[in-house]
């Protein structure tokens, strides 16, 4: 990240600086916003948070719209999401059949893999751990 | 100027700020450009940057000024090692008790400056406001607008692998 540039004058600085990334929108420009903010933030920053969220919040944030579903969604994204598991304490490595999206479902969010109704308040929960599938009572009855 | 200690940053709409050298150093961009450039009374333009948004980070840094060795500590890159020194404080939260537009421009700018601290400390800011939410809640939160087919997003809680993969 770090920019070092030989100079011996503050004129070539101005330049360095001036070659940098343009400048975001003034603030004038923004009153007409019609793209929230979070999505404005390079991928690097956004990796930044990311790094301090866990799986399942990374799941929801590739649910709310069409940019981060892409952003998050994405085989290059995975180091995101590994930095994001460091912070479940204990969570094994995934298994190399699944990736890392499919892993944090399986993990966090309980939900019946044939019906994809949570889970989470009913008793009645197969896991097939081999598998890494799970299934409430009706969708196993089916089977 | 004549103080060689304090230094003069000007914003992009020409706002002038004096600061403490050592405050200015906090970030790693500007540290470089002053060695680079030795002894100097000529001002710094941060062109990327405005004045309410330069206001803020100077804020940040006079207050931080004391933890400021902690950008040249060892594992600056290691992942663990940054995840735990970005501790917000109380005065942290205070300080990104601001309208969204700021809060991002403010860590979009120590992004740019090279301010590890106040990148860490903000990213760590806008975690904490996701964390746990539902994607309604979010988009609520951060003014996301839904683009997403009632019918594609029933289909999104069975779509959990790489989209460049299907």
């Amino acid at each position: 990240m770090t920019r070092r540039n030989a100079c011996d004058g503050s004129r070539q600085i101005r330049s360095v600086l001036n070659r940098t990334k343009p400048a975001r929108r003034s603030s004038v420009a923004k009153k007409a916003r019609t793209v929230a903010e979070l999505l404005q933030v390079p991928v690097e920053l956004l990796c930044e948070i990311a790094g301090y969220l866990k799986p399942e919040d990374l799941l929801k944030l590739a649910r709310t719209c069409k940019a981060l579903r892409q952003r998050f969604m994405n085989r290059d994204s995975a180091v995101i999401w590994r930095r994001a598991r460091r912070n479940v304490s204990g969570l094994p490595e995934p298994p190399s059949y699944l990736s890392e999206p499919a892993y944090a479902f399986f993990m966090f969010e309980r939900r019946c893999y044939g019906c994809y109704r949570s889970l989470a308040t009913q008793s009645i929960d197969k896991t097939f751990w081999r598998l890494a599938k799970r299934y409430c009572s009706a969708c196993r009855k089916k089977m | 100027m004549g103080d060689s200690n304090r230094l003069t940053l000007v914003a992009s709409d020409g706002g002038k700020f004096v600061v403490d050298k050592e405050v200015v150093q906090m970030s790693v961009l500007l540290k470089n450009m002053i060695e680079d450039l030795g002894e100097t009374d000529e001002s710094i333009p941060i062109p990327n940057v405005t004045s309410p948004v330069l206001t803020k980070v100077i804020e940040f840094c006079e207050n931080h000024r004391t933890d400021a060795a902690r950008t040249d500590g060892p594992n600056v890159d290691g992942d663990d090692a940054r995840m735990r020194t970005a501790v917000v404080s109380d005065w942290d939260r205070q300080f990104f008790d601001v309208d969204q537009d700021l809060m991002f421009e403010i860590i979009v700018a120590a992004n740019y400056l090279d301010i590890k601290s106040l990148v860490d400390v903000g990213c760590k800011v806008v975690a904490d406001m996701i964390k746990g939410k539902s994607p309604q809640e979010i988009r609520d939160l951060f003014d996301i607008v839904n683009d997403f087919s009632p019918e594609e997003e029933a289909a999104l809680r069975k779509e959990n692998e790489w989209a460049n993969d299907r």
